[in-house]
């Protein structure tokens, strides 16, 4: 809002600050006091709008029903300490291959997925795709497989290609381009123009404008991106064990079909270290190249 | 139009004309005219200085010069080359016309040295330069840091670089494509009057080592009447003056600079 607006829709207080004659009754401060006023109110009313909303949809859920926990915490206290400690590891040796499954799973699906949101990435990013209706296709594309559960893509994939990590490594790469395409892409429309136009400038063709234009601004955010995706693409493969794409999370199913609590909380605490150390690992590669 | 095809296929008369620029109209959408019926002659080796206010044109011309701005009419013809186009060898003729920005237009995190072998892009294949440049290259490109003085800060960060280096590396780099042509657009612009003048200076030594046609533009009066041998004054997109440096009138400065009110800059400016 410009100032002249203010001054229209703003009646002048009367009082003692304002009462300059240059101003004709009307002053600068009083201006400011009156819109920084209405910005608090605009403010309060907002945070109380959220609130509430929260609050309704927590009640909603049943979340403020006492009875519903009375029994239930007793329950999984009951499973947690009375039948699942102390953890058995007496099988870990046989947890190895599962384990390697699992990382290597989520390494070839992130691969997988970073790779084509390479070019995919360009293709959907407004300053670099070769034709809006290819920039259209692409985010479609982005957007679908976003939207499909990586649960979903694991079953299809386990119905197409049979067992093992191969599904699993499908599902979390296909599934995973949904984010990691679109952050790409993000981060190649924030390119900072000016390197572009310089590479352009020396006689540069389109691709060594995309190549040494762009991509060496873009590469630490596509890195951190990457390494983030190689986290979550860990826990997650976790769960495409329980659908059957094998992978340390097929010995956790397994083992809570059997009702060896026991047994799950060692498997519960070998993935919290596991994902403790992909965290770490990946956390010092961002680093690296910021 | 026929008038133009005709100039386009006919080089023009004089022998020494470098580049020579015919009717250029540059007009953005909504119709605001950044150039009007701009004609122009560049001789070979010349120094040349676009001088006019902030929105005067002169960025607009010089990016026409090397096809970063697309004209609406008019023609470019450069020796050599003919008449440049988006479809002739615009990458032949862009490396051989290289041009320093106002800003630098570097890239932050990669080295001085990075950025000059980006200079280096247009001798090679799109294929080939996925690939590391080859070492002759380097060697190339530390050649240019050194002329200009940076070769011990090549393997630094241009974003730790002050504005005065910064600026090097953007001349290195385009030394670094070997060009015959150099264009400047405001290379001192944001830069304190002690650097700006370091600058300049190593503009004019480099551009009389290589015998490059030079063309900058500039807002400051005093840096135009040094540095240039040639001014060429433009005004809310027309070309007002064009001539020696010391053919400069007070009369003509205030049609550059569209009323007296640089009055002060003038009295401290003008030769005597």
């Amino acid at each position: 809002m410009t100032f002249r607006e203010l001054k229209t829709v703003i009646p002048p207080r009367t009082g003692a600050v304002e009462e300059s004659p240059a101003a004709g009754g009307f002053s600068f401060l009083s201006a400011v006091l009156a819109a920084r006023k209405r910005k608090l109110q605009r403010n309060a009313l907002q945070t109380g709008s959220v609130l509430v909303l929260v609050l309704a949809c927590l009640g909603y859920a049943d979340f403020f029903n006492p009875q519903r926990y009375a029994e239930g915490i007793q329950g999984i206290f009951q499973i947690i300490v009375r039948e699942g400690l102390p953890p058995d590891f007496s099988r870990f040796p046989s947890w190895g291959q599962p384990l390697l499954d699992t990382f290597a799973m989520s390494i070839a699906g992130t691969a997988l997925s970073v790779l084509s949101s390479f070019i995919l990435g360009f293709l959907a990013a407004r300053n670099t795709t070769p034709h809006p209706l290819v920039y259209a296709g692409a985010r479609l594309f982005l957007n679908l497989m976003r939207a499909i559960p990586e649960l979903i893509l694991g079953i299809l994939f386990l119905a197409a290609v049979g067992l093992g990590i191969l599904p699993g490594v499908l599902a979390l790469g296909f599934h995973s381009i949904g984010m990691v395409g679109k952050f790409f892409a993000e981060a190649i429309e924030h390119a900072d123009p000016a390197p572009v136009e310089a590479v352009r400038a020396c006689g540069g063709s389109p691709l060594q404008v995309l190549w040494h234009g762009i991509l060496p601004q873009v590469f630490p955010q596509m890195a951190d991106v990457s390494f983030y995706r190689w986290e979550y693409n860990f826990r997650a493969s976790t769960v495409m064990g329980m659908v059957g794409c094998g992978g340390i999370g097929f010995q956790l199913i397994s083992s809570l079909n059997l009702m060896d609590y026991r047994q799950v909380t060692a498997l519960l605490l070998v993935i919290l270290l596991c994902v403790t150390v992909v965290d770490e690992l990946s956390a010092r590669m961002r680093r690296r190249f910021q | 139009m026929g008038l133009m095809k005709n100039f386009s296929l006919w080089p023009p008369a004089e022998k020494e004309i470098f580049l020579s620029v015919h009717r250029l109209t540059v007009e953005y959408p909504g119709g605001h005219k950044a150039l009007q019926e701009i004609s122009l002659e560049i001789r070979r080796g010349e120094l040349t200085v676009l001088l006019g206010r902030s929105g005067a044109g002169k960025s607009t011309l010089l990016r026409c010069l090397n096809l970063l701005q697309k004209p609406s009419a008019g023609s470019i013809w450069v020796e050599g080359f003919g008449e440049i186009t988006a479809r002739t060898r615009l990458r032949d003729y862009r490396r051989q016309a290289a041009m320093v920005f106002q800003l630098h237009h570097l890239i932050g995190r990669q080295s001085a040295l990075q950025n000059v072998l980006m200079g280096r892009l247009a001798y090679h294949s799109t294929l080939r330069s996925f690939l590391p440049l080859p070492e002759s290259d380097v060697e190339i490109a530390m050649e240019c840091l050194e002329r200009v003085g940076l070769a011990d800060k090549a393997s630094n960060r241009v974003d730790r670089l002050s504005g005065g280096e910064r600026q090097r590396v953007g001349i290195a780099r385009a030394l670094a494509q070997r060009p015959r042509l150099l264009f400047a657009d405001e290379p001192v612009a944001s830069l304190d009057p002690i650097t700006a003048e370091s600058i300049m200076e190593l503009l004019r030594r480099v551009a009389n080592e290589d015998r490059l046609t030079v063309v900058f533009s500039l807002h400051q009066i005093d840096l135009a009447c040094r540095y240039g041998e040639r001014v060429i004054g433009l005004s809310q997109g027309r070309l007002v003056f064009d001539g020696r440096q010391h053919h400069l009138t007070r009369q003509q400065l205030e049609g550059i600079y569209d009323e007296a009110a640089c009055e002060m800059k003038l009295e401290a400016a003008l030769l005597p």
